[in-house]
């Protein structure tokens, strides 16, 4: 194995020039397959923070005792999904109405005696595919009358979700695809570059593993430095741009560099840089050997 | 250890480089194959070692039936037999050394055996002194023993030849046919395709002469021709 990767490295540097070509286009095609992830990071962490703000409301009897609110609010919070519980008294509730109809206060006034609302509770949950399941395991517990939420939004949501993950997925599945045609491309030329070395290679009984395995480690090679130089690149701009949004548009949620995306970006990078380098290789290969 | 029968080869269905072509090789023997351009002496060597499969016909080479032979086989097949070439096929980026040591390396050959075993073939070619030069810098005699040490430093049971010295002079020719004779006086059965006249009238050995593709001629202690 060491032997494979001192014969990889060696044709790298005998190649010099078409070696960088290759890395530079494996990190280019790289850049754009970390772009695509940090763009559909940041997309589902906005959406996360939107979705944040959605919660289902269930009502609860009219008359029901402390207790049994203590209760409710203790079965809610086991429900999975869920990330935060209110309770809303009738009295909590009318004090809202005046806030949101302060023009009209007068036609409330008199309800305080004859308080119309029924007691609720509102629910925060994790996240937008959630809310479904919640508001079902909210319906069963005793002493719930009704649950509302806003199907419509929730289901839009939804959709829009499924549709960044596709993207995202298209995304990174095509400039993965032309990453392997790069760095099988690379191999190829560097097999036809080295043919008659590889003819006297057969020629003195060297197997195809034997023959192969410095190209196949070329592959990989191309492919990890690719993904090292990407990696770098992004992490770089991306703690500009995200410093320059925070300061330009500070409303807009940007996902923070911490340590967390940075191991992200780069064990994305490096394991799709190996496996596109890998397989690039094996696909030229393959045609080579038949 | 090599025997032919029946065997022809066609290129693109219609070309016949071998045809009806019987042949026996025993152990230990010296062959040379002559006859004039295209009779058919490369494809016959070619079919030696596994570089063609006959279209008709089988070619047992060491016990192998190489047409029905693995592909995965004949890596394992060749380490058994030498080939040398009249263009040497040695690796130009390499040293002597390097050349012939790469023999060995893809055998996984233990590292103190290799230099043992390659410094000994070239103390056979008489090129010790030159091990750290690069092929460019060698005349073409010397570059063709670098590649019979090649062909040697495995111990072949068959050393094959195609036109040695076909790009040598004849003094050189010399130095390398009296190699080949060493070799075969070692035990390795060797097969020689050659047009250099001069040197199978003077080793008289068996001679086996092709014409478009058909054994015309095959006699013990021969000459170039009849």
């Amino acid at each position: 194995m060491f032997h494979a990767f001192a014969e990889a490295w060696k044709g790298l540097r005998r190649n010099g020039l078409s070696s960088f070509l290759s890395l530079l286009t494996t990190f280019i095609a790289l850049s754009l397959v970390g772009a695509t992830f940090l763009v559909e990071a940041n997309l589902k962490y906005m959406f996360k923070t939107v979705e944040q703000g959605m919660d289902v409301q269930a009502f609860l009897k009219k008359g029901i005792s402390p207790a049994e609110v203590d209760g409710i609010l203790a079965a809610v919070k086991k429900i999975p999904g869920v990330r935060d519980v209110t309770y809303v008294s009738p009295e909590d509730g009318l004090k809202e109405l005046r806030e949101m109809f302060q023009d009209m206060a007068s036609v409330l006034d008199g309800l305080e005696a004859n308080n119309p609302l029924p007691p609720k509770i509102e629910v925060k949950t994790t996240g937008v595919e959630q809310i479904v399941s919640v508001a079902s395991a909210l319906r069963e517990i005793a002493g719930v009358e009704d649950v509302i939420y806003q199907k419509e939004a929730q289901k839009k949501l939804e959709a829009i979700g499924r549709v960044l993950q596709m993207a995202g997925l298209a995304g990174v599945i095509s400039m993965g695809a032309v990453s392997v045609l790069v760095i099988g491309n690379s191999i190829r030329l560097t097999i036809f570059a080295r043919r008659h070395e590889v003819a006297i290679m057969k020629l003195v009984g060297a197997t195809d593993g034997f023959i192969t395995a410095p190209f196949f480690c070329e592959g990989l090679l191309l492919g990890f430095f690719g993904a090292l130089a990407a990696s770098g690149m992004l992490i770089g701009v991306y703690y500009w741009l995200s410093r320059w949004l925070a300061a330009t548009l500070p409303y807009l949620p940007v996902l923070p560099l911490d340590s967390d995306l940075t191991a992200d970006i780069l064990t994305i990078l490096v394991i799709t840089g190996l496996a596109v380098g890998g397989f690039g290789s094996a696909l030229s290969l393959r045609k080579y050997l038949t | 250890m090599i025997r032919l029968t029946n065997v022809e080869k066609t290129y693109n269905g219609h070309i016949t480089a071998l045809s009806g072509i019987n042949l026996q090789v025993e152990k230990g023997e010296f062959v040379f194959l002559v006859g004039p351009s295209g009779a058919g002496k490369s494809t016959l060597i070619k079919l030696l070692y596994r570089e063609e499969v006959p279209t008709k016909g089988q070619v047992y080479v060491l016990g192998e039936d190489l047409g029905r032979m693995r592909r995965s086989q004949i890596p394992f097949f060749r380490r058994r037999i030498g080939v040398v070439f009249q263009d040497f096929k040695l690796l130009e980026d390499r040293t002597v050394y390097e050349n012939v040591a790469f023999a060995l390396r893809v055998t996984n050959c233990p590292a103190r055996e290799i230099q043992k075993r390659v410094m000994n073939a070239l103390h056979i070619v008489n090129l010790r002194d030159r091990r750290d030069a690069y092929p460019q810098e060698l005349s073409g005699g010397e570059q063709q023993r670098v590649a019979i040490a090649r062909a040697l430093v495995r111990k072949p049971e068959i050393l094959l030849a195609d036109e040695p010295t076909g790009n040598l002079d004849p003094s050189t020719s010399m130095e390398i046919f009296q190699l080949l004779e060493r070799a075969n006086l070692y035990g390795t059965t060797v097969v020689v395709a050659t047009h250099a006249r001069a040197f199978v009238d003077a080793m008289k050995k068996r001679v086996v002469e092709l014409r478009e593709g058909r054994i015309v001629r095959d006699v013990r202690r021969g000459s170039y021709s009849e």
